[in-house]
Protein backbone atom coordinates (compact mmCIF):
# COMPACT_ATOMS: atom_id res chain seq x y z
CA UNK A 1 0.00 0.00 0.00
CA UNK A 2 2.63 2.39 0.92
CA UNK A 3 4.85 1.73 -2.00
CA UNK A 4 1.86 2.62 -4.02
CA UNK A 5 1.83 5.73 -2.58
CA UNK A 6 5.16 6.50 -3.07
CA UNK A 7 4.83 5.67 -7.18
CA UNK A 8 1.45 7.69 -7.21
CA UNK A 9 3.67 10.67 -5.72
CA UNK A 10 6.61 10.28 -7.93
CA UNK A 11 4.67 10.12 -10.91
CA UNK A 12 2.96 13.30 -10.10
CA UNK A 13 6.62 14.39 -9.51
CA UNK A 14 7.59 13.50 -12.84
CA UNK A 15 4.81 15.07 -14.73
CA UNK A 16 5.50 17.99 -12.63
CA UNK A 17 9.25 18.11 -13.68
CA UNK A 18 8.86 17.67 -17.37
CA UNK A 19 6.25 20.35 -17.55
CA UNK A 20 8.65 22.31 -15.50
CA UNK A 21 11.35 21.85 -18.14
CA UNK A 22 9.36 21.93 -21.37
CA UNK A 23 9.00 25.94 -21.86
CA UNK A 24 11.62 27.27 -19.74
CA UNK A 25 14.03 30.02 -21.14
CA UNK A 26 17.13 29.70 -19.41
CA UNK A 27 19.03 32.43 -17.51
CA UNK A 28 15.56 34.64 -18.11
CA UNK A 29 13.95 35.27 -14.84
CA UNK A 30 10.21 36.64 -15.25
CA UNK A 31 11.17 37.86 -11.46
CA UNK A 32 11.24 41.71 -10.70
CA UNK A 33 12.80 41.08 -7.08
CA UNK A 34 15.89 39.66 -8.88
CA UNK A 35 16.21 42.17 -11.22
CA UNK A 36 16.67 44.76 -8.27
CA UNK A 37 19.08 42.95 -6.86
CA UNK A 38 21.07 42.55 -9.36
CA UNK A 39 20.99 46.35 -9.82
CA UNK A 40 21.98 47.10 -6.38
CA UNK A 41 23.41 44.02 -5.04
CA UNK A 42 27.09 44.97 -5.43
CA UNK A 43 26.86 48.71 -4.65
CA UNK A 44 25.67 47.77 -1.88
CA UNK A 45 27.20 45.20 -0.07
CA UNK A 46 30.07 44.48 -2.15
CA UNK A 47 30.40 40.98 -2.61
CA UNK A 48 30.73 39.51 -6.13
CA UNK A 49 28.65 36.39 -5.64
CA UNK A 50 25.39 37.97 -5.24
CA UNK A 51 23.59 34.44 -3.72
CA UNK A 52 25.74 35.58 -0.54
CA UNK A 53 25.45 39.06 -0.99
CA UNK A 54 21.26 38.28 -0.24
CA UNK A 55 22.13 35.25 2.21
CA UNK A 56 24.18 37.06 4.36
CA UNK A 57 23.06 40.96 4.07
CA UNK A 58 19.55 41.43 2.73
CA UNK A 59 18.63 37.95 4.80
CA UNK A 60 21.33 37.82 7.11
CA UNK A 61 18.23 37.58 9.52
CA UNK A 62 16.99 34.29 8.22
CA UNK A 63 20.46 32.67 7.84
CA UNK A 64 20.41 33.43 11.37
CA UNK A 65 17.10 31.62 11.96
CA UNK A 66 18.58 28.75 10.09
CA UNK A 67 21.53 28.28 12.17
CA UNK A 68 19.39 28.24 15.46
CA UNK A 69 17.48 25.06 13.35
CA UNK A 70 20.41 23.41 12.59
CA UNK A 71 21.42 23.91 16.51
CA UNK A 72 18.59 22.48 17.50
CA UNK A 73 18.45 19.66 15.59
CA UNK A 74 22.11 18.91 16.68
CA UNK A 75 20.86 19.36 20.31
CA UNK A 76 17.88 17.20 19.89
CA UNK A 77 20.46 14.47 17.88
CA UNK A 78 22.92 14.50 20.61
CA UNK A 79 20.14 14.21 23.74
CA UNK A 80 18.86 11.12 22.26
CA UNK A 81 22.25 9.61 20.65
CA UNK A 82 24.70 10.89 24.18
CA UNK A 83 27.67 12.50 23.27
CA UNK A 84 30.28 10.33 25.04
CA UNK A 85 33.65 10.79 24.07
CA UNK A 86 34.92 7.08 23.78
CA UNK A 87 38.72 6.09 23.88
CA UNK A 88 38.29 3.01 21.60
CA UNK A 89 35.04 1.50 19.84
CA UNK A 90 35.55 -2.35 19.74
CA UNK A 91 32.06 -2.98 18.34
CA UNK A 92 32.93 -0.84 14.62
CA UNK A 93 35.23 -3.36 12.57
CA UNK A 94 38.45 -1.45 10.68
CA UNK A 95 37.83 -0.61 7.07
CA UNK A 96 39.00 -2.30 3.78
CA UNK A 97 42.11 -1.37 2.32
CA UNK A 98 40.91 0.99 -0.51
CA UNK A 99 38.80 3.47 1.73
CA UNK A 100 41.92 3.91 4.35
CA UNK A 101 44.25 5.05 1.86
CA UNK A 102 41.39 7.22 -0.06
CA UNK A 103 40.33 8.83 3.08
CA UNK A 104 44.81 9.78 3.65
CA UNK A 105 44.62 10.86 0.10
CA UNK A 106 41.75 12.69 0.42
CA UNK A 107 41.72 14.22 3.31
CA UNK A 108 43.80 17.43 2.48
CA UNK A 109 42.33 18.00 -0.47
CA UNK A 110 39.05 18.10 1.15
CA UNK A 111 40.17 20.32 3.74
CA UNK A 112 41.73 22.61 1.18
CA UNK A 113 38.42 22.60 -0.65
CA UNK A 114 36.56 23.45 2.36
CA UNK A 115 38.32 26.06 3.32
CA UNK A 116 38.44 27.44 -0.36
CA UNK A 117 34.73 27.20 -0.78
CA UNK A 118 34.34 29.08 2.84
CA UNK A 119 36.53 31.55 2.45
CA UNK A 120 35.76 32.61 -1.62
CA UNK A 121 31.97 32.58 -0.41
CA UNK A 122 31.96 36.33 -1.89
CA UNK A 123 33.26 35.21 -4.95
CA UNK A 124 32.39 32.34 -6.33
CA UNK A 125 29.45 30.00 -5.70
CA UNK A 126 29.63 28.23 -2.36
CA UNK A 127 29.80 29.74 1.46
CA UNK A 128 29.57 28.82 4.71
CA UNK A 129 26.70 25.89 4.30
CA UNK A 130 28.40 24.10 1.66
CA UNK A 131 32.09 24.44 2.80
CA UNK A 132 31.10 23.45 6.72
CA UNK A 133 29.21 20.04 5.27
CA UNK A 134 32.42 19.49 3.31
CA UNK A 135 34.49 19.83 6.47
CA UNK A 136 32.41 17.81 8.36
CA UNK A 137 32.68 14.81 5.73
CA UNK A 138 36.50 15.37 5.63
CA UNK A 139 36.41 14.54 9.37
CA UNK A 140 34.44 11.72 9.03
CA UNK A 141 36.32 10.50 6.50
CA UNK A 142 38.93 10.05 8.82
CA UNK A 143 36.51 8.26 11.76
CA UNK A 144 35.37 6.17 8.86
CA UNK A 145 38.58 4.86 7.70
CA UNK A 146 40.22 4.12 11.47
CA UNK A 147 37.98 3.59 13.99
CA UNK A 148 40.03 4.89 16.95
CA UNK A 149 40.39 7.93 15.17
CA UNK A 150 37.31 9.81 16.66
CA UNK A 151 36.34 13.46 16.42
CA UNK A 152 36.61 14.97 20.20
CA UNK A 153 33.05 16.05 21.13
CA UNK A 154 34.81 18.51 23.60
CA UNK A 155 36.67 20.52 20.86
CA UNK A 156 33.92 20.08 18.44
CA UNK A 157 31.67 21.61 20.96
CA UNK A 158 33.54 24.47 22.00
CA UNK A 159 34.71 25.49 18.31
CA UNK A 160 30.46 25.35 17.84
CA UNK A 161 29.97 27.57 20.97
CA UNK A 162 32.50 29.93 19.99
CA UNK A 163 31.72 30.30 15.69
CA UNK A 164 27.73 31.00 16.93
CA UNK A 165 28.76 33.96 19.65
CA UNK A 166 31.06 35.65 16.73
CA UNK A 167 28.18 35.37 14.30
CA UNK A 168 25.73 37.11 17.01
CA UNK A 169 28.41 39.50 18.27
CA UNK A 170 29.60 40.66 14.37
CA UNK A 171 25.75 41.39 14.40
CA UNK A 172 25.95 43.20 17.68
CA UNK A 173 28.98 45.07 16.49
CA UNK A 174 27.07 46.09 13.74
CA UNK A 175 23.83 47.34 15.53
CA UNK A 176 26.03 49.42 17.60
CA UNK A 177 27.71 50.71 14.44
CA UNK A 178 24.75 51.49 12.43
CA UNK A 179 21.77 50.99 14.06
CA UNK A 180 20.82 47.89 11.97
CA UNK A 181 21.47 44.24 13.54
CA UNK A 182 23.14 42.13 10.83
CA UNK A 183 24.14 45.24 8.22
CA UNK A 184 27.39 44.56 6.44
CA UNK A 185 29.77 46.66 8.26
CA UNK A 186 33.55 47.35 7.58
CA UNK A 187 35.12 48.89 4.23
CA UNK A 188 33.68 46.87 0.97
CA UNK A 189 36.98 47.05 -0.81
CA UNK A 190 37.64 46.35 -4.76
CA UNK A 191 34.98 44.20 -6.18
CA UNK A 192 36.45 40.47 -6.75
CA UNK A 193 39.67 40.74 -4.41
CA UNK A 194 39.51 38.11 -1.44
CA UNK A 195 39.60 41.02 1.13
CA UNK A 196 36.59 42.86 0.00
CA UNK A 197 32.56 42.59 1.13
CA UNK A 198 33.28 44.08 4.50
CA UNK A 199 31.95 41.72 7.26
CA UNK A 200 30.34 38.95 5.28
CA UNK A 201 33.19 36.64 4.70
CA UNK A 202 33.89 36.95 8.74
CA UNK A 203 30.09 36.11 9.22
CA UNK A 204 30.52 33.28 6.11
CA UNK A 205 33.97 32.00 8.24
CA UNK A 206 31.91 31.90 11.70
CA UNK A 207 28.84 30.09 9.19
CA UNK A 208 30.86 27.31 8.13
CA UNK A 209 32.94 26.50 11.73
CA UNK A 210 29.39 26.11 13.12
CA UNK A 211 27.86 24.35 10.31
CA UNK A 212 31.17 21.90 10.47
CA UNK A 213 31.67 21.33 13.79
CA UNK A 214 28.04 20.56 13.97
CA UNK A 215 27.81 18.02 11.64
CA UNK A 216 30.90 16.23 12.71
CA UNK A 217 29.72 15.94 16.29
CA UNK A 218 26.37 14.39 14.54
CA UNK A 219 27.85 12.17 12.30
CA UNK A 220 30.40 10.57 14.79
CA UNK A 221 27.75 10.50 17.82
CA UNK A 222 26.01 8.08 15.10
CA UNK A 223 28.82 6.21 14.47
CA UNK A 224 29.72 5.90 17.82
CA UNK A 225 26.31 5.05 19.03
CA UNK A 226 25.59 1.58 20.76
CA UNK A 227 24.05 -0.94 19.35
CA UNK B 1 20.28 21.31 -27.09
CA UNK B 2 19.79 22.31 -23.38
CA UNK B 3 16.26 20.82 -23.62
CA UNK B 4 17.74 17.77 -24.47
CA UNK B 5 20.27 17.47 -21.76
CA UNK B 6 17.54 18.52 -19.39
CA UNK B 7 15.23 15.85 -20.30
CA UNK B 8 18.03 13.35 -20.27
CA UNK B 9 18.75 14.48 -16.32
CA UNK B 10 15.23 14.47 -15.47
CA UNK B 11 14.38 11.37 -17.08
CA UNK B 12 17.47 9.30 -14.83
CA UNK B 13 16.47 10.98 -11.99
CA UNK B 14 12.38 9.49 -12.31
CA UNK B 15 13.74 6.24 -13.05
CA UNK B 16 16.45 5.99 -10.15
CA UNK B 17 13.57 7.29 -8.17
CA UNK B 18 11.34 4.69 -9.14
CA UNK B 19 13.85 1.97 -8.78
CA UNK B 20 14.40 3.39 -4.90
CA UNK B 21 10.49 2.58 -4.36
CA UNK B 22 11.17 -1.16 -6.56
CA UNK B 23 14.84 -2.25 -5.54
CA UNK B 24 14.84 -5.06 -3.20
CA UNK B 25 18.12 -5.03 -1.25
CA UNK B 26 18.95 -1.83 1.20
CA UNK B 27 21.86 -1.24 -0.30
CA UNK B 28 20.78 -0.64 -3.86
CA UNK B 29 18.15 1.29 -2.31
CA UNK B 30 20.88 3.78 -1.15
CA UNK B 31 22.59 3.73 -4.45
CA UNK B 32 19.54 4.43 -6.44
CA UNK B 33 18.58 7.61 -3.83
CA UNK B 34 22.14 8.88 -4.19
CA UNK B 35 21.43 8.82 -7.96
CA UNK B 36 18.39 10.82 -7.31
CA UNK B 37 20.49 13.83 -5.85
CA UNK B 38 23.48 13.13 -8.82
CA UNK B 39 20.32 13.89 -11.18
CA UNK B 40 19.41 16.64 -9.00
CA UNK B 41 22.87 17.97 -9.14
CA UNK B 42 22.93 17.64 -12.78
CA UNK B 43 19.81 19.43 -13.01
CA UNK B 44 21.01 22.58 -10.65
CA UNK B 45 23.87 23.17 -12.70
CA UNK B 46 22.25 23.61 -15.96
CA UNK B 47 19.65 25.68 -14.09
CA UNK B 48 22.52 27.64 -13.59
CA UNK B 49 22.26 27.58 -9.48
CA UNK B 50 25.93 26.36 -8.81
CA UNK B 51 25.40 27.50 -4.78
CA UNK B 52 22.86 24.80 -5.04
CA UNK B 53 24.03 22.54 -6.70
CA UNK B 54 27.42 22.01 -5.08
CA UNK B 55 24.71 21.98 -0.91
CA UNK B 56 22.67 19.02 -3.01
CA UNK B 57 26.54 17.42 -3.79
CA UNK B 58 27.49 17.45 -0.63
CA UNK B 59 24.72 16.79 1.58
CA UNK B 60 22.68 14.84 -1.27
CA UNK B 61 24.84 12.15 -2.28
CA UNK B 62 27.37 12.09 0.53
CA UNK B 63 26.08 12.91 3.55
CA UNK B 64 22.35 11.11 3.19
CA UNK B 65 24.33 8.17 2.43
CA UNK B 66 26.39 8.13 5.27
CA UNK B 67 23.86 8.54 8.02
CA UNK B 68 21.56 6.09 5.93
CA UNK B 69 24.32 3.32 6.19
CA UNK B 70 24.92 4.03 9.72
CA UNK B 71 21.56 3.67 10.69
CA UNK B 72 20.81 0.81 8.68
CA UNK B 73 24.07 -0.79 9.96
CA UNK B 74 23.16 0.27 13.83
CA UNK B 75 19.68 -1.60 13.76
CA UNK B 76 21.44 -4.56 11.72
CA UNK B 77 19.91 -4.18 8.57
CA UNK B 78 23.48 -3.33 6.49
CA UNK B 79 25.39 -6.45 5.67
CA UNK B 80 27.39 -6.43 2.17
CA UNK B 81 29.40 -9.47 2.58
CA UNK B 82 27.23 -11.73 4.73
CA UNK B 83 25.13 -14.26 2.91
CA UNK B 84 21.76 -14.57 5.14
CA UNK B 85 18.96 -12.80 4.11
CA UNK B 86 18.99 -9.70 6.54
CA UNK B 87 19.69 -7.19 3.80
CA UNK B 88 16.33 -8.37 2.17
CA UNK B 89 13.78 -5.74 2.57
CA UNK B 90 10.85 -8.08 1.52
CA UNK B 91 12.42 -10.77 4.01
CA UNK B 92 13.26 -8.33 6.96
CA UNK B 93 9.67 -7.20 6.87
CA UNK B 94 8.00 -10.58 8.32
Amino acid sequence: MQRWTTILFLTGLSIVLFAIITPLVLGQSPMLVGKLINASAVNDTGAANLVTAVVLAYRGLDTLGELAILFTAATAIGIILGTTDKTQTTSSPTAGFIVATAAKVLFPLLLVFALYIILHGHLTPGGGFQGGAVLAAAFFLLTLADSGNNIKHKVTQVIEALAGTAFIVLGLVSFALQGVFLQPWLDKGELGSLFSAGSLPLLYLALGLKVGAELANLLSSLANVEK
Amino acid sequence: MNIIILVITVSMLVIAAFYVVWADSFFTVLAASSMVSVGLVLLFVLLRAPDVALTEAVVGVALTGVIYALTLAKIDLWKINDNDDNNDVSQSKQ
